[in-house]
Formats: C-alpha cells, sequence, structure tokens
C-alpha cells in the first residue's frame, strides 16, 4: 500500500530522476543507466561494468544460441530462458540478433552452457538493478 | 581449466552484484561480496570433489 502510494506520489514530480516508472524502464532497458541517471555513479558504473562484463562473455561463449532448441522441446528450460534474458532490456535484443546469425557447431563448444547461464543471469542481475533503482526513486534505499 | 575460469568469473560478477544491491555500509557491503565469492568457489569445489567420488 505504502509502495503504491509512493510510486503516485512521485510519478507527478518534474524531475525525471525522481519518477520510479521512468527510472524503472531506464534501468532496465539499459543496463546501469537508472542509477546513473541518479547521480549514483559508483553504484551505476559497477552495475554496467558487471552486466556487459557478462553478456560479452555470454555472447562470445556461444550463449545467444542457448538453449539451441524450440519451445515444444523444452517449455520449461526455454521459457527460463526467455524470462532471464528479457532481464537484459536492449541486451536482449542484441542476444536475439545475435542468435539469427547461424553459428556452426556452437553447442558442440565447452562453454555452450556456461555462455547459457551466464546470460541469463546477467539479465536477472538487471531485474535487482532496476529494482534497486526504483527503490531508490521512491526512498525506500538510500 | 575452462571450467574453473567459469566459475570464478561468475561467483566475481554475481558477487559483485550482491554486494552492490546489500544495505549497509560500503564495509559491509564488501565483506558480503568477498563472503558470496568464497562461498560461490568453495562450495563449488566441495561439491565437484564429492561428486568425483560418487560411481554413476
Amino acid at each position: 500500500m505504502a509502495t503504491s502510494k509512493a510510486l503516485v506520489n512521485d510519478s507527478g514530480s518534474g524531475n525525471l530522476a525522481e519518477n520510479p516508472w521512468f527510472v524503472g524502464i531506464v534501468a532496465w532497458m539499459v543496463p546501469g543507466g537508472g542509477h546513473l541517471m541518479q547521480r549514483r555513479m559508483l553504484r551505476g558504473g559497477l552495475v554496467l561494468g558487471i552486466f556487459w562484463s557478462m553478456f560479452i562473455v555470454a555472447v562470445f561463449s556461444g550463449g545467444a544460441h542457448y538453449p539451441g532448441f524450440g519451445f515444444a522441446d523444452g517449455p520449461l528450460l526455454y521459457l527460463l530462458n526467455v524470462f532471464g534474458r528479457l532481464g537484459s532490456g536492449l541486451g536482449a535484443l542484441i542476444s536475439w540478433i545475435a542468435a539469427s546469425m547461424p553459428a556452426k557447431d556452437v553447442a558442440a563448444l565447452a562453454t555452450f552452457e556456461y555462455g547459457g547461464r551466464f546470460l541469463e543471469v546477467a539479465g536477472l542481475i538487471n531485474f535487482l538493478a532496476a529494482i534497486d533503482a526504483v527503490d531508490i526513486a521512491v526512498g525506500r534505499k538510500r | 581449466m575452462i571450467h574453473f575460469i567459469y566459475l570464478v568469473l561468475f561467483a566475481v560478477f554475481v558477487s559483485g552484484a550482491f554486494g552492490i544491491f546489500a544495505s549497509g555500509t560500503t564495509k559491509e557491503r564488501v565483506w558480503v561480496a568477498g563472503k558470496s565469492f568464497l562461498q560461490f568457489v568453495v562450495v563449488s569445489l566441495a561439491l565437484a570433489w564429492l561428486l568425483y567420488f560418487i560411481p554413476w
């Protein structure tokens, strides 16, 4: 109740960095962006560094092609992957573009599974970062 | 060796994130990240050794 009240009140503010909805969307779409627009430079920089490091390792490990099968072949694993990837915001788009490019024998790489995990966990970390940025915007966290 | 490198990289990144999102002072956050990193690595190695001796 207190949360929704705070969200409604802050939405009316003129400063976009104090608008939790806007901060949440920016933090989700651009990893680290939510904290940076709130002038939390160290926290934003660390989120940005951690997320993109994981993302780059994931893509170069073949993780963009993970799980390598369709929804019908393994719905649970497939949906977990989609949920994890969606957390990356724009990164999800980049990973799906990378996945659309044919890569020969990518599933045979020793790092294929790791890449998939890194990509999913990078997205989950960005979900946490977006929630953290919203918490700061509504004043629940400093 | 590549598996261990990935394990350490994963532990570094995820522990770093845990440290960032933890509450408390900077010192407490560094402690959370460090403790989490050690737990990731030590528990993984312990499990790896345990599984090594299980014949399946």
